[in-house]
């Protein structure tokens, strides 16, 4: 135990004789939080959109007064028919032209569903999903309140990540993914470069020529980045908290217990890089290229998984991303409880011990 | 005119003084040893000359150039050999030869001619396809200096060109440096071997930043009444105060 | 069984040599043994396998074939062990250089499981000469301290082996001369100290030594043994020109080779004396070379190997 306890004193000596790397460390979450938070948001603000309203009844009247209060419509103008929206379309002077069908209350009363047409153009497909999900989320407050319950509402295009963000917020969606990211990279970036480090100096070789485990070494390598990557889940937190005031519905314990583990998997999954790389160069390559691209597009942080290929589905479930920013999404936006995410969480662990298994099998006790 | 001139050349770094006011000349065609213990202050001193650090007070010239106001053309004029690094391990022998022969501005004529040259002179036609990796130690640097003086610069920097290299390689690269002394190339060389001292015409032993003893082996060995260069040293070197690089 | 301390027994090692399958003879089968209480020096210019046959012994890495053994353990087998009782000090710098000297040091004894103080003794007289730089940070450290923090670290565990691999290449003559000091003064605390060296001053200093050239050890010997059995001449030549006079030289057709030697020429004969290589110099430009006889040193020896 002392010996353990003198690996771990020694990292952290390592972490904190190099301030820059620290700086580093805690500025990129902070930058990162921002900048999806802020900047590529996906929010929208006074999109000019026309309506066509065939239906001229009590919903479709409350709903278009509904989009024109709101913040993120300009309603231009009423379209008088279906060519004249198609016309303002092309022309762009208008994003979206939403098209209600005739008898839209009748039939939102009589189904319990109805369609509203929302006519986009193509060039820009996400901002379509977004309009489209604004407008489901309008309309649904204005069923809600003719309807009194939300299961009535008529339903258009689905964007299910929407769902869950009744405030129509985007950064809601992307602190999730942000913290996904951001924890994978540093966790796994950072172990295997320091293992990979100590083989590049030289100290590997004394270190083996030692009665140390290997065991020992590869667990002290991981203790202080946790320690770090609990200290950046907070930084986080606070900020999605109190800067982009993202909700924490669920229970605050879980969602740490959660992204501890998932921290603890990166951590392993990196440990397990250093053993097959021999420079630094590999190592950062393998975790920072060739690990962090599936996060980004097959975890569900940008593009839904549900929208993809089968096979992409298929490779995205060994994404460990993909089960931490939905577990992570549960817990914080829906405030779900243990029981919803305990399929993620059983799945992280397997992954985390498969890591450490491997990377004991692969720990070079030689040098050739 | 000298190939290195050298007036009080003082670099400090913050309240540190690395070398503190070194004067001498070389001259043209001379083989001169620079010799200090780990700290003296020699790589400092060199990396001014080769036109890599400022100078914080003094003058020095080096092949014609002052050190403040030309060191790119010093840059141009010099070759320099490290025993670090000087070669691609991943590249092989002839790639080697025509990437720095480019990069010193020869034509593919030049390089063609100068290649086969310097395979010829080193025996390694049979190796010019392997990687400079596979090479021994010994081999190594005598490619390293054949490049390092393939633009046939005025003045060669050699520092430590013979670490752990054995005593037959040793003789080899020494008679290399001869050979092209007398093509009229000067050589600057630093050593911790002090029978390679004794091959050098003029040497300098720097202590703690400072040039305590300059002459000829045997100027030297008689100033001190010692048999040997080590002995030389060891007497000057032994009352060094630093210990640090 | 002998009571050697280390036995290198027929130890074979070869390399995958980049792409290909051709491979690099690192080790030819070379055998050696060090016995208790012994400064042994594997002598030989880099490349020739050092570093290797160092590996092998310190159980990181497996030989092609032979067997290495530390005190009776097997390197293959009882590879834990041997971690136990060896400090192994590896050619390049390898503490760390983001912690302090004395950071350092207390981790490594932490790591073999002793307190600094436990073998204090050991370690004292080298220490103190660091003891005032305790805080400064190991890479800002010279060439010499640095070796003397590594043998520090090395040493802390009271190891019953020492093992260096070419622990002084960079290092000042001073500071050369200064380290093996404190290996003779280990020998006297009993411990063995196995080391490698491309110098010839310090093979020396060891109490046997073995020449390993090209992955075979031709000689093994203690170095006055090595010195005494050189049975060719050798003669010490000086002139105003060494250098066109060694060229000279090596034209002289009854010279096995010549070298320069610092201030000296040495030419070792294959037959005759003195007076026929005088006439000849004389011939040839040189009529006033000195010329005397002189005892092989080790370094002649090393040179005059057969090829």
């Amino acid at each position: 135990m002392i010996k353990f306890l003198a690996f771990v004193r020694k990292e952290f000596i390592h972490i904190f004789r190099d301030p820059r790397t620290l700086v580093i460390l805690f500025l990129m979450p902070i930058m990162l939080t921002m900048l999806f938070g802020f900047a590529i948001t996906n929010d929208i603000k006074n999109a000019r959109i026309a309506v066509f309203d065939s239906a001229k009844d009590s919903l479709s009247q409350g709903i278009i007064e509904r989009l024109r209060v709101s913040e993120y419509f300009e309603v231009y103008e009423a379209a008088n028919s279906i060519g004249e929206a198609d016309d303002m379309l092309r022309r762009g002077e208008v994003k979206a032209v939403v098209v209600f069908p005739e008898l839209l209350a009748s039939r939102a009363a009589h189904d319990g569903s109805a369609q509203i047409k929302v006519l986009a153009n193509a060039s820009d497909p996400n901002e379509t999903v977004n309009i489209s999900g604004y407008i489901e989320a309008i309309a649904a407050q204005e069923c809600a309140e003719k309807f009194g319950t939300m299961s009535d509402a008529p339903s258009i295009t689905p964007i299910p990540n929407l769902l869950y963000n009744p405030q129509l917020k985007s950064a809601y969606n992307f602190v999730p993914g942000v913290m996904g990211l951001i924890l994978f990279i540093i966790c796994t970036l950072m172990t295997s470069v320091g293992i990979v480090r100590e083989k590049e100096f030289g100290s590997m070789e004394v270190l083996l020529v030692s009665p140390v485990k290997p065991i020992y070494i590869i667990i002290s390598k991981t203790v202080p980045y946790f320690v770090l990557s609990i200290l950046i889940i907070c930084v986080i937190l606070v900020l999605a908290h109190f800067v982009l005031d993202v909700p924490i519905r669920g229970n605050l314990a879980l969602l740490f217990g959660v992204s501890a583990l998932y921290s603890l998997l990166a951590l392993t999954l990196g440990v397990l890089v250093s053993t097959v790389s021999n420079t630094q160069h590999t190592a950062m390559f393998i975790s920072a290229g060739f690990l962090m691209l599936p996060i980004v597009l097959l975890s569900g942080m940008v593009f839904p998984i549900e929208n993809m290929p089968r096979i992409l589905q298929v490779i995205s479930d060994f994404v460990p991303a993909k089960w931490y920013i939905s577990a992570i999404r549960d817990v914080m936006l829906k405030g779900g409880g243990f029981d919803l995410v305990k399929k993620d969480v059983l799945i992280m662990a397997v992954m985390t011990a498969a890591c450490i298994l491997a990377s004991l099998l692969n720990f070079k006790k030689r040098m050739d | 005119m000298y190939a290195i001139e050298v007036d009080r050349l003082t670099k400090r770094f913050g309240d540190f003084t690395a070398v503190d006011g070194i004067s001498f000349y070389v001259a043209k065609g001379e083989i001169f040893g620079f010799l200090g213990a780990n700290g003296a202050g020699k790589s400092t001193a060199m990396r001014m000359l080769c036109g890599l650090l400022t100078p914080t007070s003094g003058d020095a010239k080096v092949a014609g150039f002052d050190v403040y106001d030309n060191p790119e053309m010093i840059k141009k004029n010099i070759g320099y050999m490290s025993q670090k690094f000087s070669l691609y391990n991943d590249l092989t022998v002839v790639e080697n030869i025509k990437f720095w022969g480019g990069l010193y501005g020869l034509d593919g004529k030049t390089i063609r001619r100068k290649t086969d040259q310097i395979l010829g002179e080193l025996d390694m036609r049979d190796w010019k396809d392997s990687f400079v990796e596979t090479l021994p130690l010994g081999w190594k640097q005598k490619l390293s200096f054949s490049i390092s003086t393939i633009h046939e610069p005025q003045i060669v920097f050699l520092d430590e060109p013979t670490g752990g290299v054995d005593p037959a390689v040793r003789r080899k690269f020494w008679e290399m440096i001869y050979a092209a002394s007398e093509r009229g190339i000067t050589a600057f060389v630093t050593t911790h071997y002090m029978d390679e001292a004794e091959y050098c015409s003029r040497v300098s032993i720097m202590v703690d930043g400072r040039i305590r003893a300059l002459g000829s082996p045997n100027e030297l060995k008689r100033e001190l009444g010692r048999n040997s260069m080590d002995g030389v040293f060891k007497e000057l070197a032994r009352h060094a105060k630093r210990n640090s690089d | 069984m002998s009571d050697a301390i280390i036995t290198a027994d027929g130890i074979s090692k070869s390399y995958k040599n980049g792409r290909g399958n051709s491979r690099t003879t690192a080790l030819d089968g070379i055998s050696f043994e060090v016995s208790e209480g012994e400064i042994f020096g594997l002598i030989g210019p880099d490349g020739a396998g050092k570093t290797t046959a160092m590996r092998i012994i310190t159980s990181l890495m497996l030989p092609d074939a032979g067997r290495a053994a530390v005190c009776g353990l097997d390197s293959v087998k009882d590879y834990a062990q041997i971690r136990n009782i060896v400090g192994y000090m590896p050619g390049r710098f390898s503490l760390y250089q983001d912690l302090s000297v004395e950071e350092n040091l207390q981790f490594f004894a932490t790591i073999f499981g002793v307190k600094v103080k436990d073998n204090y003794g050991l370690i004292k007289e080298i220490y103190d000469t660091l003891a005032p730089f305790k805080d400064r940070r190991a890479g800002k450290l010279s060439g010499g301290m640095k070796q003397k923090l590594a043998l520090c670290c090395a040493l802390v565990h009271k190891p019953r082996v020492l093992i260096l691999d070419e622990p002084t290449t960079g290092v000042d003559p001073v500071s050369r001369q200064e380290f093996w000091d404190s290996l003779g003064r280990l020998k006297t605390q009993g411990i063995t100290v196995l080391a490698s060296t491309p110098y010839m001053d310090e093979a020396s200093r060891c109490d046997r030594i073995s020449f390993l050239v090209k992955g075979k050890i031709p000689a093994t010997d203690a170095p006055r043994n090595i010195v005494k059995g050189f049975s060719k001449k050798i003669v010490h030549a000086r002139a105003n020109r060494m250098f066109e006079l060694l060229k000279v030289l090596r034209e002289y057709p009854e010279a096995e080779s010549a070298y320069a030697f610092g201030d000296n020429n040495h030419v070792t004969l294959k037959n005759g004396g003195i007076e026929e290589l005088k006439q000849f110099l004389a011939s040839n430009g040189y009529p006033d070379a000195e010329l005397e006889y002189a005892e092989a040193s080790l370094e002649d020896c090393f040179m005059n190997l057969p090829k």
